[in-house]
């Protein structure tokens, strides 16, 4: 099962779900579109290993935009803190996002019962 | 699933983990490796067949399959699209792996998350297909795919 638009903004109103800031334009039929943090996230070193800790450079994006390049990872919050104690969120890229070949998740999409924060977005192209 | 600890239950999910045995490209056929103790390391622009640890399947609940997310911030993919089990299938799970970035992985490490989702009817048959009971990685089986006739 999977809530409706209208559904999603009554959860909301009781809280059930947490989207804050939460703007009823951005309700789609079966869904909320969320938006894109400014701070973003990135690996200095070469190899990665999840043995050991990997350093990050940290920085925020200015208002004209970052051009993100292939073979690379960027992780970013959402603008957004979202999450629900009642119902299992599970992100999903914009399809005219897609369609320029933006990747916002890598396979981990569904998001823990009880979790409600900014979500890390692990951006690729 | 197989082996079960409880202590790899999430809230809505089940963490698995990987496998030792891998399967690499070289010359253009898959060449079988283990990955020891120290590691393996996987570069980009390669596809890698591992299995899961865990045999895992289940004759009610459809299987979806997820990364976790401490993973899924060192770039690290799962699966290529195809995420969905199918009732009644039960193996070790072939995982293709990709990686954003060059990451080294581990045998019998945590990789991944498994969830069971109820169907809206019950009266769904039984998956006995060519990956049923895979207990190792298994590349394509399907040699019909590209078959002119389907």
């Amino acid at each position: 099962m999977i809530l409706t638009g209208p559904q999603i903004a009554s959860a909301v109103e009781r809280g059930d779900i947490v989207i804050r800031p939460f703007r009823k334009r951005q309700i789609t039929p079966n869904s909320y579109d969320f938006r894109l943090g400014d701070r973003c996230c990135v690996y200095t070193n070469r190899v990665l290993d999840p043995a050991k800790n990997n350093p990050t450079r940290r920085f925020q994006i200015p208002s004209d935009g970052i051009l993100l390049k292939p073979n690379r990872l960027y992780l970013f919050n959402t603008e957004e803190s979202m999450g629900s104690t009642h119902y299992v969120p599970i992100i999903r890229g914009r399809s005219s996002t897609g369609r320029l070949g933006l990747f916002i998740d890598i396979t981990a999409d569904l998001i823990d019962l009880g979790f409600a924060n900014q979500l890390t977005l692990q951006l690729h192209c | 699933m197989d082996p079960f600890d409880p202590r790899n239950l999430n809230p809505n999910s089940y963490n698995f983990h990987l496998g030792e045995s891998l399967l690499v490209r070289v010359d253009e056929k898959w060449s079988r490796t283990r990955i020891d103790d120290t590691g393996f390391i996987l570069k980009p622009g390669q596809v890698y067949l591992a299995a899961t640890l865990e045999r895992i399947g289940s004759d009610r609940f459809v299987t979806l399959l997820l990364g976790r997310s401490s993973l899924g911030r060192l770039g690290l993919f799962l699966n290529i699209t195809a995420d969905l089990g199918h009732i009644g299938s039960c193996s070790h799970w072939t995982l293709e792996l990709t990686v954003v970035q060059t990451l080294r992985i581990y045998p019998r490490m945590p990789i991944g998350q498994i969830s069971f989702w109820r169907t809206a009817e019950t009266d769904a048959k039984h998956y006995r297909g060519r990956y049923h009971r895979d207990d190792a990685p298994k590349p394509n089986r399907d040699a019909r795919i590209v078959s002119p006739s389907r």
